[in-house]
């Protein structure tokens, strides 16, 4: 189950990394312009003009996204292998009631982004797999053993099934996962310094630092990945699709 | 039980579909000491459709490993663009893609035999493409069509529609399974290449060539190196045309190119028109072809007026008298051209040699000037094998 929510994930992010690529494309065709021109000027970088071509902007654009997604796969896949399937049902229950009530004293950006972002990544996850179901079955049942007016609508009858199946029994154990591992985070025993670094500290060999705020905690992640889940509401998760 | 089949579902997904999978199952191959099937990390955004071939060469930048070679895109018979392209990229195909090619032509009541005819092969195909395009609702599909089948083209084009989705080969290839790789494949080559020889030509299909292109000694550099394009002979301000419709990528100046303009035709094929002395577009300005985009010039690394004309495919340049065809010329001719003027630089020096006095007889009989045709004592088409002159860059 583990692997199963970071593979759902894994796959959210790519599909919002997919909708990305062109548009990291053309601000590096326009640095490379803006570049060149600068080059342009000096004698001396002269020769370093149009040494970046057509397939290098490429080759930049898509290795940056290529980054880009990696590491949003790292800040929101990464927690999900902490997910345990062992409490009854009742347990589950209570342990959202006192995660919420928590994020609701303390709404941290960690605690309030963290369970959004996952959510969108396993709903455009869910979307990208009911579409490579839908394909796929199509293609296998029209291979002699249906007609195109049963295989078409079997398959997306099928792929819609998936996508409800998937964004359920999977997206909700994603958002629990990545609840806790925000909590867990942001809780004052996590922020607190340890005994070992109380005692450096008394004793002189560590200086007292800022102390660390729940508010701070993982900003960067999310701000790496709130972009590319903007890209998957805007473009990848066309859900009404299964009803044209 | 149906949760871990989800599960599975979802680790299914991730491993074909995604770069991380793809790192994992190289990964496992190579531990395994089997196949790796996963493609290049990079190939794994929808736009590198059109880029594959790109990605997947190894830098520094090789000739095209999988378009076809020079001598077979010449050898391509007339008829319509895209049909010409189809013909250069479906004799590459498997015969699991023939027999949905030849049941796609018998759907539309063309004999499959006559498909690999010379003479009436791409015509034939651009008929098929264009009652497909009318059943599908585009040329992307209508292509994809050819090397899928109708009936997977169809469905994805019917997905395309349902998210709100141009019907292009980028969104096309997303609905189908990664089994159907190869075929998107062959599809994006087609298109790549029907557009190519769609394209028009910038300025008068007669002006002289003063440096073709390939491998030659730099007239300023002084080395061995590769000239990307083709250097046409035109007087400063002559107007140059964009070679078909698409979207200004760049309108600026370095000191290389001069003033340049470059124009994404879409479908992995680019046009770069350099050196010209005005500007007249805008980057992101939507063009047709034929528009007036400059007036040619002198401007960047130049020792003459001309214009250099580049034409990438997925990246890779290449000739564009590969593509350059009486009947993609025919709406672009331009008025009547200025003279061009004696060049101002002295000539590459060039053995003279004695024409031939039989030849000479033999133009003479015929009413031809052999002043104007005679070079090096044969004839020479006028736009192809002018000699190198200084004006090239």
């Amino acid at each position: 189950m583990p692997l199963g929510l970071v593979a759902l994930v894994a796959v959210g992010v790519h599909a919002a990394a997919d909708t990305v690529d062109d548009r990291l494309l053309w601000l590096v065709q326009g640095l490379d312009a803006w570049l060149d021109a600068r080059f342009a000027q000096v004698t001396a970088l002269q020769p370093w003009v149009d040494r970046i071509g057509s397939r290098e902007q490429t080759l930049i654009a898509r290795g940056l996204t290529l980054i880009w997604e990696l590491a949003a796969d790292i800040v929101l896949t990464v927690p999900m292998l902490g997910y345990r399937e062992s409490a009854p049902s009742a347990f589950k229950r209570e342990t959202w009631r006192t995660l919420l009530q928590r994020a609701n004293q303390q709404p941290t950006p960690m605690r309030i982004m963290r369970p959004i972002l996952t959510g969108i990544f396993a709903l455009a996850g869910a979307y990208a797999i009911a579409r490579m179901v839908d394909g796929a079955l199509f293609i296998s049942l029209r291979a002699g053993v249906a007609g195109d007016g049963v295989a078409q609508p079997l398959a997306r009858a099928i792929a819609f099934l998936a996508f409800i199946h998937v964004s359920i029994a999977l997206g909700w154990r994603a958002v629990l996962r990545a609840l806790q591992h925000a909590d867990a985070l942001s809780s004052p025993a996590a922020t607190a310094l340890s005994a070992a670094e109380r005692l450096a500290i008394l004793s002189g060999q560590k200086k007292a630092g800022k102390p660390r705020s729940p508010w701070s905690l993982g900003l960067i992640g999310t701000a790496l990945a709130t972009p590319l889940a903007l890209a998957a509401l805007i473009d990848a998760l066309p859900l009404l699709s299964f009803f044209r | 039980m149906f949760d871990f089949f989800a599960a599975a579902v979802c680790l299914w997904a991730a491993a074909y579909y995604t770069p991380p999978g793809a790192l994992i199952r190289g990964a496992i191959a190579r531990l395994a000491g089997t196949h790796n099937t996963a493609r290049p990390l990079l190939a794994y955004y929808s736009g590198g459709v059109y880029e594959s071939q790109t990605i997947q060469t190894p830098l520094p930048l090789n000739l095209p490993l999988n378009l076809p070679q020079p001598g077979q895109l010449a050898a391509i018979p007339q008829g319509p663009a895209i049909g010409r392209g189809v013909f250069a990229a479906v004799h590459r195909g498997d015969s699991g893609q023939r027999q949905l090619t030849l049941a796609l032509a018998t759907r539309y009541s063309i004999d499959p035999a006559l498909l690999d005819d010379a003479g009436r092969g791409p015509e034939l195909y651009g008929v098929m493409i264009a009652r497909a395009r009318a059943d599908l609702g585009s040329e992307d599909a209508a292509v994809l069509a050819i090397f899928v089948g109708y009936s997977a083209a169809d469905f994805a084009a019917q997905r395309a529609r349902a998210e709100s989705r141009p019907l292009e080969l980028q969104v096309l290839a997303q609905q189908l399974p990664p089994s159907e790789r190869r075929a998107i494949d062959a599809a994006s080559q087609a298109l790549t290449l029907g557009t190519a020889y769609g394209l028009g030509w910038p300025v008068d299909p007669r002006t002289r060539v003063s440096s073709p292109f390939g491998y030659r000694n730099h007239p300023t550099l002084g080395r061995q190196q590769l000239h990307t394009g083709v250097d046409l002979a035109i007087p400063e301000g002559t107007a140059v045309a964009a070679t078909a419709a698409g979207v200004v990528r760049r309108a600026s100046e370095d000191a290389v190119n001069g003033r340049v303009v470059i124009i994404d035709h879409g479908r992995g094929v680019s046009t770069a028109y350099c050196h010209n002395s005005r500007l007249l577009v805008a980057v992101g300005q939507v063009i047709n072809a034929g528009d007036l985009i400059s007036e040619s010039g002198n401007t960047g690394r130049s020792t003459g007026p001309h214009l250099h004309y580049q034409l990438e495919l997925a990246h890779q340049p290449m000739d564009p008298f590969l593509f350059k065809s009486a009947h993609s010329v025919d709406a672009l001719v331009l008025s009547a051209p200025k003279p061009v003027p004696p060049p101002t630089i002295p000539l590459v020096p060039v053995a003279p040699k004695k024409p031939n006095p039989k030849l000479l007889q033999a133009l003479k009989a015929g009413g031809v000037d052999p002043a104007m045709q005679v070079l090096d004592g044969g004839i020479h088409a006028p736009d192809r094998q002018s000699p190198p002159n200084a004006t090239e860059f």
